[in-house]
């Protein structure tokens, strides 16, 4: 069955955004509407018949991540996707636990397919961090990271991306049972409380916030 | 008694303010002096005979009667200069105004009975024109004084706007410095270190286009591969270091985000190998800063890490930022090395200026493990930007 999701497209520069809208249009079951600015998205969008998001980060007349939230505000069930040029993933440090925002940088090798991938992954409530942003940061001495064996960062790094424990048993070829593992230990080294949030989104949070 | 914006005047001032109330004093004392001695021609007449039995004229007697007037309001006017009435507390001054007034009616008094102004059968008259004066006196210092309180409270006013104009051109000034300082760091690392890595990497290239013109076998292709390999990880390491660190040099990463994250992506800088920790507590979202404070703040934010690792021998950083009590609070902490006695601090001194200058304040303390650098600046400088 073809999935449907209704997009929404923040960018600034008309060529992109242009680019952006025909490929989400020619996606079967995808609909999708494009802003210049903030203002533009305020005025022009219904966030109620939005299920995704995607705003570049940095806008003329504000930032991706407050029209993020303005739209959040009136649809918290709208995934948000940011994608930007330069590797602003120090944002997603300081959001709310509950703002589970997915981030893809425009100056890896972003696919098209690995764009459509992600919207529905975020669409289905999934946290995806570009990949080639997470393998180019190295572990900063000193804090709860460096701690961790190569291991359980390679498997964090994974667990960063958004993928499950599933596609990571897949991905490094080893048992669902030692991925379980990995990521139980993870979560016990980084004081992670599974109960009171997403531990999947803490994880990933601290590796972004520890690592360069 | 009158109030000042300076404590203690300068002499210039104080010589000035006294020349102003002398010059009160007299234009008013002229004035009832001309009148008291009007009024006493007309209701005391000529008295005749005296000064040793000769009559003089009416002219005569007015330029005498006047003449002592004129000498009493000199008396007033000096007296009250000589004790600087206007520079001293209400009740001294009050004091020595009725002390003054006294002595210039008694010396009137003495001269208007040595010259017999008085018909000799009124002496009563000449302790009558004594208790007058004394009030008269009073409230000519009194307007004096008042006259020169109003000049000393424009020439303060005029100073404060002369010193506002000063400190704008030289906060325009400080501003030009910095912007040449960061216009000439870019020139020097572009024509410098950039521009040396650039000529390396040509070079590099055009070995590897000779290698492959003149054909290579399997063996040479694997290396010609390995050394392209090679330009491309550094051109990708120039984009990602260089050109952020000078774009950051010119304007803030992520600044029009927020400091927060502006601060993030700064310390995101700090090489891995040394531990950075942040902490942000009570940060509104978005701040309630200016683009200039939270760009004086991130400045703040780099002046203190990189003195840390420059000057410092940082094992490890830490970043504070917080906001409370109206303010919003930046701090740098580094373990290692504390500020050397006579630091190069002129960066810090410019900075500490425009954050003064904004109402805020940049200290630079010395720990025993190291330094801390705490800025702050009032939250609600200005719409968020």
């Amino acid at each position: 069955m073809t999935q449907t999701l209704s997009i929404g497209v923040l960018e600034d520069q008309p060529l992109f955004r242009e680019m952006l809208l025909h490929l989400l249009r020619s996606v079967p079951g995808f609909t999708a509407v494009a802003a210049g600015d903030c203002a533009a998205a305020r005025d022009n969008w219904d966030p109620q018949h939005l299920d995704v998001a995607l705003l570049d980060v940095e806008l003329p007349d504000g930032t991706g991540i407050d029209a993020g939230r303005a739209l959040q505000r009136a649809n918290p069930h709208l995934a948000i996707v940011l994608l930007s040029a330069v590797d602003r993933t120090q944002l997603l440090v300081d959001l709310d636990e509950r703002e589970q925002w997915s981030y893809l940088s425009k100056n890896s090798s972003t696919s098209a397919a690995k764009l459509i991938r992600t919207l529905r992954a975020a669409a289905a409530g999934h946290c995806i961090i570009d990949p080639e942003i997470i393998t180019s940061r190295t572990v900063r001495a000193g804090g709860r990271l460096a701690t961790l064996s190569a291991r359980h960062v390679e498997v964090l790094q994974l667990v960063t991306e958004g993928l499950t424990n599933q596609s990571i048993a897949e991905q490094l070829g080893i048992a669902l049972s030692s991925v379980n593992n990995h990521v139980n230990a993870i979560y016990a080294s980084l004081d992670i409380d599974r109960e009171r949030c997403n531990p999947r989104v803490a994880a990933a949070r601290i590796f972004l916030a520890e690592t360069a | 008694m009158i109030p000042d914006s300076s404590r203690d005047p300068h002499p210039t001032d104080q010589a000035a303010d006294a020349r102003l109330l002398i010059l009160t004093v007299v234009l008013i004392g002229v004035f009832f002096a001309f009148g008291a001695t009007a009024q006493s021609m007309l209701v005391h007449g000529v008295p005749a005979p005296r000064l040793g039995g000769h009559a003089l004229g009416p002219v005569a007697e007015a330029t005498l009667r006047a003449s002592i007037n004129l000498l009493t309001v000199g008396i007033i006017a000096l007296g009250a200069a000589w004790m600087r009435i206007i520079d001293r507390p209400l009740w001294i001054a009050a004091a020595c105004a009725l002390l003054v007034s006294v002595v210039a009616a008694t010396v009137r008094g003495a001269l208007q009975l040595t010259f017999d102004v008085h018909p000799v059968e009124k002496p009563l008259d000449t302790l009558h024109d004594a208790i007058t004066l004394v009030p008269v006196s009073l409230a000519v210092l009194g307007t004096g004084v008042a006259i020169v309180a109003l000049s000393r409270r424009a020439r303060s006013a005029d100073r404060e706007r002369h010193a506002a104009a000063i400190r704008a051109a030289e906060a325009l000034d400080e501003l030009q410095q910095e912007e040449i300082r960061v216009r000439r760091e870019v020139a020097d690392t572009l024509h410098g270190t950039l521009q040396n890595r650039f000529v390396m990497l040509a070079a590099s290239l055009a070995e590897s286009g000779a290698q492959l013109d003149s054909g290579v076998d399997a063996a040479e292709s694997r290396v010609v591969a390995e050394r392209v390999r090679a330009v491309r990880a550094e051109l990708e390491e120039l984009r990602e270091r260089e050109l952020r660190a000078l774009s950051a040099a010119l304007y803030p990463e992520a600044l029009d985000l927020g400091l927060v994250p502006a601060a993030r992506a700064l310390m995101a800088r700090i090489p891995p190998s040394i531990p950075v920790h942040v902490s942000v507590n009570e940060v509104p979202v978005p701040d309630p800063l200016d683009r200039t404070s939270r760009l004086l703040l991130v400045r703040a934010i780099e002046e203190g890490v990189s003195n840390a690792l420059r000057h410092g021998e940082a094992s490890e950083l830490a970043l504070r930022l917080e906001g409370s009590d109206g303010r919003i609070l930046a701090e740098v902490r580094h373990l290692g090395a504390a500020p050397v006695d006579n630091p190069e601090l002129s960066g810090l001194a410019r900075l500490g200026g425009r954050i003064s200058d904004r109402g805020g304040e940049l200290i630079l303390q010395s720990k025993p493990d190291g330094a801390a650098l705490r800025a702050w600046l009032p939250a609600g400088t200005g719409a968020p930007a």
